[in-house]
């Protein structure tokens, strides 16, 4: 996973939260195309020698594996991004660009790490604010996630609620690859 | 705009609730599934091997002792299909959920949910089979080729054979389809293909291979119930079919299917063997070009299982060539493991052992299958033991040897233990020695003419017979040393360092021993 925090604006901390994996969306295409290829021709062969419940199951499994490789591929692109500024916190989530948008009042607003229940499994961490709670970086490591933590409450919380602006504590860039 | 809901959407990516049982069956962690499946493969090679074991008191001396016919052959049918989609399959599936997201810096497999069905499935089907041992009439006695007209005559366990290969094949096909897409989509950012440890390429390569030609299988059996209940007649020649296309169509994909069953192997091998000679794995690109010719080569050779079935000259001739041709691609290989270990500093730790012996041993069944390539003499070794002899020297210590030597290279992984050495050595020693006096003699017996899936003999194949007992007898029994090894491995040891071995190289010998249950903890970094 990769996390990337930014300080351009002093006054602005943003966060950019996306998978650790590559894109590689043209060799997925060749991969596909090539076992399509390959299993349709022998379906074909069969059908047309009479043999034809083989293409029926060709077809369903080619159908499977494009729709597996076309989510897979799209979960890729996911991305999370936090955005910190002096009065409120926004968090944007989507593949690409981001569909779903949240605003909290900064002064409102806290960061939850849910320690799991069990060392094998993750904790969860949210940013909450009157109510309502949106979790974060669930496809991050545990040391990331644990790291992000830190980097958030460092802007988010009861210190800067007490005035501390966002851009007042030390920038960690916590980028991983 | 503004939202301001609870969000649930990740909610997945969280480990499975807490309880033994929970955790089991709803679990979507890759490695938690690697271990089912290995578990269950482990399971059904003794349940196979229980198998191999009545065959073998059976044919201990000639006549007939233990069983009657109909259950001997039922016995040699249920042990192939065990052992093939139930023992081995399942055991590299479960190598593959593990080690291919730890290897290529991913944090799971693609579609977690769908890797949890793709298990599930799989003891699902072999309730369904192995419930036939108590049917009116016993469990499919025909072959696990299923030859028609004689598949047509099972009786009660003939719709239960074809159903359990249509969900073991659900099973197959979606464990390959999540393969494919963790491969292609999950890799780290600069893990390109040509990076991939050939663990990897040899199960991308293997993928391929099952995606391709499981709805062959889908479609034959399908025929089958169909001529059978539904009053088509694609293998009735009374109807006008060809029961001979079925042959045709089975080695279709029957013969794919016994390299879906090798390549991880040679996969797994490629791993062990730089680690423990402390050199790169000699040849890397010509290991990759070599597995993918091996594959492309499994389409064309099928005619050589039926040789006998009458063909005409220019078809037999194309297929011991094309068959033939595979001798090169996997030449390749064992050169490039000798290679490998060439002016290696070599330490010989079970694993290493393991797969010294697989590269041996499997090349003694390769040149019988070059041997058996040949038309002329597949005429005169077709249907003996001769043919047994080969397919176990592949599939046993090819294909098993290099499972084994797979679980004692990762188990520390895994567990965080050493495992026990010396007990790790005999094991190796026992199952070397055994393994060889059982299927050895073997080709002498199909040299001397004796037909397989027999349970009576000439008293001319009295001694080998008796000789290959006592080393099957043997060899299993040695496997109960092999669950000894691995409990006590899970219980406690030694404990083990991240890198394990000295010479290991890859992502996932970054990780602590035994590995978080999400992977990871340290991002990786591809060089």
């Amino acid at each position: 996973m990769e996390t990337e925090s930014h300080e351009g604006d002093a006054a602005v901390r943003r966060f950019l939260l996306r998978p650790n994996c590559g894109v590689y969306w043209q060799t997925t295409v060749i991969v596909f195309v090539a076992i399509a290829a390959v299993s349709l021709t022998i379906a074909t062969l069969f059908a047309f020698a009479g043999f034809w419940p083989i293409l029926p199951f060709a077809g369903l499994e080619l159908t499977a594996l494009g729709v597996a490789l076309y989510v897979s591929a799209v979960r890729g692109n996911y991305r999370e991004e936090i955005r910190v500024d002096s009065s409120t916190v926004e968090i944007r989530k989507g593949r690409k660009e981001p569909d779903r948008v949240w605003n909290f009042d900064l002064a409102w607003s806290e960061v939850l790490l849910e320690a799991s229940f069990h060392r094998w499994y993750p904790s969860r961490l949210a940013i909450r604010s009157q109510g309502n709670a949106v979790e974060l970086g669930a496809f991050l490591t545990e040391e990331e996630r644990l790291s992000l933590a830190e980097e958030l409450r460092r802007c988010i919380g009861p210190m800067a609620a007490r005035g501390i602006p966002p851009g007042g504590a030390a920038a960690v860039g916590n980028r991983t690859s | 705009m503004t939202a301001t809901t609870h969000d649930t959407h990740d909610a997945h990516h969280h480990g499975p609730p807490p309880g033994f049982f929970k955790r089991w069956l709803f679990t979507t962690n890759h490695k938690d599934l690697g271990v089912l499946y290995m578990l269950f493969g482990l399971l059904m090679f003794f349940v196979g091997g229980a198998m191999a074991m009545v065959i073998r008191a059976e044919l201990f001396q000639p006549g007939l002792n233990l069983v009657d016919p109909h259950f001997f052959n039922q016995m040699t049918t249920m042990h192939a299909l065990v052992m093939i989609f139930g023992a081995v399959m399942p055991a590299f599936t479960g190598l593959a959920n593990w080690l291919i997201p730890v290897q290529i810096g991913a944090p799971d497999m693609a579609l977690p949910r769908i890797n949890n069905w793709a298990f599930w499935l799989l003891p699902a089907g072999f309730v369904l089979l192995l419930a036939t041992l108590f049917l009116p009439g016993g469990a499919p006695a025909g072959g696990w080729t299923m030859y028609p007209p004689l598949v047509l005559q099972l009786g009660d366990s003939f719709p239960f054979l074809i159903f359990a290969v249509h969900i073991l094949g659900i099973s197959s096909i979606m464990g390959s389809i999540n393969i494919v897409a963790t491969i292609l989509n999950m890799r780290a950012p600069g893990m390109t293909l040509m990076k991939m440890p050939l663990f990897v390429w040899a199960w991308l390569i293997t993928a391929f291979l099952i995606v391709a030609v499981m709805p062959v299988l889908a479609g034959a059996v399908t025929m089958l119930l169909t001529d059978q209940y539904f009053g088509t007649s694609f293998f009735s020649a009374a109807g006008g079919g060809d029961p001979v296309m079925f042959q045709h169509i089975f080695w279709f994909f029957g013969h794919p299917e016994v390299y879906i069953l090798i390549l991880p192997a040679f996969g797994i091998v490629s791993a062990i063997i730089p680690t423990f000679a402390r050199k790169p794995l000699f040849g890397y690109s010509s290991m990759v070009y070599a597995t993918a010719s091996i594959a492309f080569l499994s389409f064309i050779v099928w005619g050589h299982h039926m040789f006998t079935v009458g063909m005409p000259l220019a078809g037999q001739l194309f297929f011991m060539y094309a068959t033939m041709l595979v001798a090169v691609p996997t030449g390749v290989k064992i050169f490039n493991w000798m290679a490998t270990m060439w002016q290696g500093s070599m330490t010989f730790e079970t694993p290493m052992l393991f797969s010294i012996a697989f590269v041996l041993l499997f090349t003694i069944g390769g040149l019988s299958g070059v041997m058996l390539a040949l038309a002329p003499v597949d005429l005169q070794y077709h249907d003996t033991y001769f043919v047994v002899a080969h397919f176990h020297y592949v599939l046993v210590t090819g294909a098993v040897f290099s499972i084994m030597a797979a679980v004692y290279f990762w188990l520390p992984k895994w567990t965080g233990n050493m495992y026990d050495e010396k007990l790790g050595k005999w094991h190796f020693w026992l199952s070397t020695i055994t393994v060889n006096v059982l299927f050895f003699p073997q080709h002498f017996l199909g040299l001397a003419g004796m037909p397989r899936r027999i349970p009576d003999y000439a008293v001319q194949f009295a001694e080998f017979n008796m000789i290959s007992s006592i080393g099957g007898f043997a060899f299993g029994l040695s496997q109960l040393l092999f669950v000894y090894i691995i409990v006590k491995c899970v219980r406690g040891g030694e404990k083990a360092t991240s890198e394990v071995w000295e010479g290991a190289r890859g992502l996932e010998w970054t990780l602590p021993s035994p590995a978080p249950y999400h992977t990871f903890e340290t991002p990786p970094v591809v060089k």
